[in-house]
């Protein structure tokens, strides 16, 4: 197997570009509530990072988004239509939700090739995106001898073997060498620069940094957070310290806002340094710190918005991390 | 090499290896693809070890009677009938094992989400890998058909004596039948337990088990058990209808065993959730 593929990545179809659309979708099994009220957008030409702890409700989105599962409410379109209702989904686009979703029987090469075949895709397609992925030297062996990291790069050749618009990756970098992740950024960096559209699944928060031009942030199922990367790591909230840390927890849990414990006493809160005054001067508190969380840390901005939302099913956070005005 | 993060350009297509003129308008994709499941389903390692074992073992079945027939019997003969019906009882277990596979196959395996992706229409899917399960069930039982008759020929030919094919047509239809109903079963189990072991147990323990609750309560005089189980003895019922005799409990085992499992799992088919 080739460990740094050379082949330069492939741009999307020259067909029309895909919207990916979710509209207040919702699931719910019995009582739980895996989705409420989500609601986002995905356009041509960005790589869209979904971010969320584990049971946030990201891979129940996607497998709806993919007609896998049926939504309790709301809708998942594609281009204006639901997956099950697309003419040719694999020519519109590519998905990987999991490798193991590879039948361990066949060889690698047989696997594209079938996929190629019930895309409509020409003889030859399975050959070229087996050497796309770094896997020729391996296209004969049976996926059940493959490492992790490459059945998640046969699950990717399957994924764009019918050349889509649009990709649908749930934790592609999973199992990757350093090569390995830095041709899956270079991938999706290039298919969105050639016009295509990306969402992307990761708890890698560093690639999702250095590839996404945009972040959802979901967590208790519901949207805490999305935006330009750049606006949401700069829109980190507000590190406080007081003289009494207790009252100063207690006045923020009573306004409800998420808050992150950030060490040495201080608090990274999801509220404008003006609010975190105004709440401060109305509870007599002391402040010893108080500045903006400006470090462009995509973790910071995770753990600060889902910490607080990530028990709490029954309000949602809402979309801005930091409302500019608060009732005290 | 630089390792900064810069955005690479977008790629020309000329930079990727040429495989041929892409389709020039895009086909709405198919989930009725007969032929492409029964290429998905024999170019695993587990179903070509289980028709290698099966071809295996109809040769030895036929040799076997054969050299039997020959030697052991104080006239030899070279009958057709019987070696089918010899052939028939291994095979039957056999052909739902390989039914069974192939519609659930990928159900065990995970590899049907990848299928459903490229296919969603589930219907379709459904239809299709039971076209191709049949396709393979009718090979497997005409190659079974035509060894008999090459080895019943051969068989006379080196014996130098007359090979008997006396009731064949009729041996052949019943025992096509028998083959046919276990190989449906297997299918129906498949369609419902969506799980290639659960079905194969099914599958196979079935018809065993009811000819021979059958066997027990005629043997002991429960008359009423006797009319019971034979709404759901499905070998009897497919002799009985491959003579031409449509029983009442006949067409009652083909609802209760076949039709009423492929209805119920053709819904859980098409509303169960995968990933």
């Amino acid at each position: 197997m080739s460990e740094n593929p050379s082949v330069t990545p492939a741009p999307p179809s020259a067909a029309a570009p895909v919207r990916i659309e979710v509209r207040d979708l919702s699931k719910r099994y019995g009582e739980h509530r895996a989705v409420e009220g989500l609601s986002f957008t995905c356009e041509p030409g960005t790589v869209t990072g979904f971010l969320g702890p584990n049971g946030a409700g990201k891979s129940t989105t996607l497998r709806i988004l993919t007609g896998l599962a049926e939504p309790s409410g709301g809708q998942a379109l594609i281009d204006g239509v639901r997956y099950r209702d697309l003419p040719a989904p694999g020519r519109r686009i590519g998905v990987m939700l999991d490798a193991r979703a590879l039948h361990s029987g066949r060889t690698g090469l047989e696997t594209l090739r079938l996929a190629a075949i019930a895309a409509g895709m020409p003889r030859g397609r399975a050959d070229e995106v087996l050497a796309l992925v770094g896997l020729e030297g391996a296209g004969r062996k049976r996926v059940g001898g493959y490492s992790y990291g490459m059945r998640q790069r046969l699950g990717i050749g399957v994924a764009l073997i019918g050349d889509p618009a649009a990709l649908v990756l749930d934790e592609p970098a999973n199992g990757l060498d350093p090569d390995g992740i830095r041709w899956m950024r270079r991938l999706l960096r290039s298919f969105a620069d050639a016009g295509g559209t990306v969402l992307l699944s990761s708890h890698q928060l560093s690639e999702v940094q250095a590839t996404a031009d945009r972040v959802l942030v979901i967590a208790g199922g519901r949207l805490v957070r999305e935006g330009a990367l750049a606006e949401v790591t700069a829109g980190g909230g507000t590190r406080v310290a007081a003289t009494d840390p207790v009252r100063l927890r207690q006045a923020i849990d009573a306004v409800g806002a998420a808050c992150t414990p950030h060490g040495d006493g201080a608090l990274d809160v999801a509220l404008d340094a003006a609010d975190v005054g105004r709440l401060a001067l109305h509870h007599q508190l002391v402040l010893t710190a108080l500045h903006p969380v400006e470090d462009g840390s995509l973790e910071d901005v995770f753990f600060t918005l889902t910490d607080g939302a990530r028990g709490d099913a029954g309000s949602p956070v809402g979309a801005p991390a930091a409302p500019s005005l608060l009732e005290v | 090499m630089s390792t900064a993060l810069a955005r690479p350009a977008a790629p020309h297509s000329a930079s990727l290896p040429s495989a041929g003129p892409r389709p020039s308008a895009v086909r709405p994709t198919r989930s009725l693809r007969p032929l492409l499941d029964l290429r998905q389903c024999v170019d695993t390692r587990a179903m070509r070890a289980v028709l290698l074992v099966t071809a295996a073992i109809m040769l030895a079945v036929i040799a076997l009677s054969s050299v039997l027939q020959v030697t052991l019997l104080p006239d030899p003969i070279a009958d057709f009938s019987l070696t089918l019906t010899l052939l028939s009882l291994p095979l039957s277990v056999l052909l739902a094992v390989i039914t069974a596979m192939a519609v659930a196959g990928e159900w065990s395996s995970g590899a049907m989400q990848s299928t459903l992706l490229q296919r969603p229409r589930r219907g379709g899917v459904l239809v299709s890998k039971v076209l191709a399960a049949l396709v393979l069930s009718a090979a497997i039982i005409a190659a079974a058909a035509l060894l008999t008759a090459g080895a019943t020929a051969l068989t006379a030919a080196v014996a130098r004596i007359a090979p008997s094919w006396e009731g064949g047509a009729q041996t052949l239809l019943a025992s096509s039948a028998h083959l046919l109903a276990g190989a449906l079963f297997g299918i129906a189990c498949a369609i419902l337990l969506q799980s290639t072991a659960l079905a194969c147990v099914v599958a196979i323990s079935v018809p065993f088990m009811v000819p021979l609750i059958a066997s027990i309560a005629a043997a002991v005089g429960v008359e009423s058990l006797v009319s019971a189980v034979a709404w759901v003895d499905l070998p009897q019922a497919a002799r009985d209808l491959a003579a031409g005799r449509a029983e009442p409990s006949a067409l009652g085992a083909v609802l209760l065993l076949l039709v009423v499992p492929s209805a119920i799992g053709a819904w859980r088919w098409s509303r169960r959730e995968l990933g």
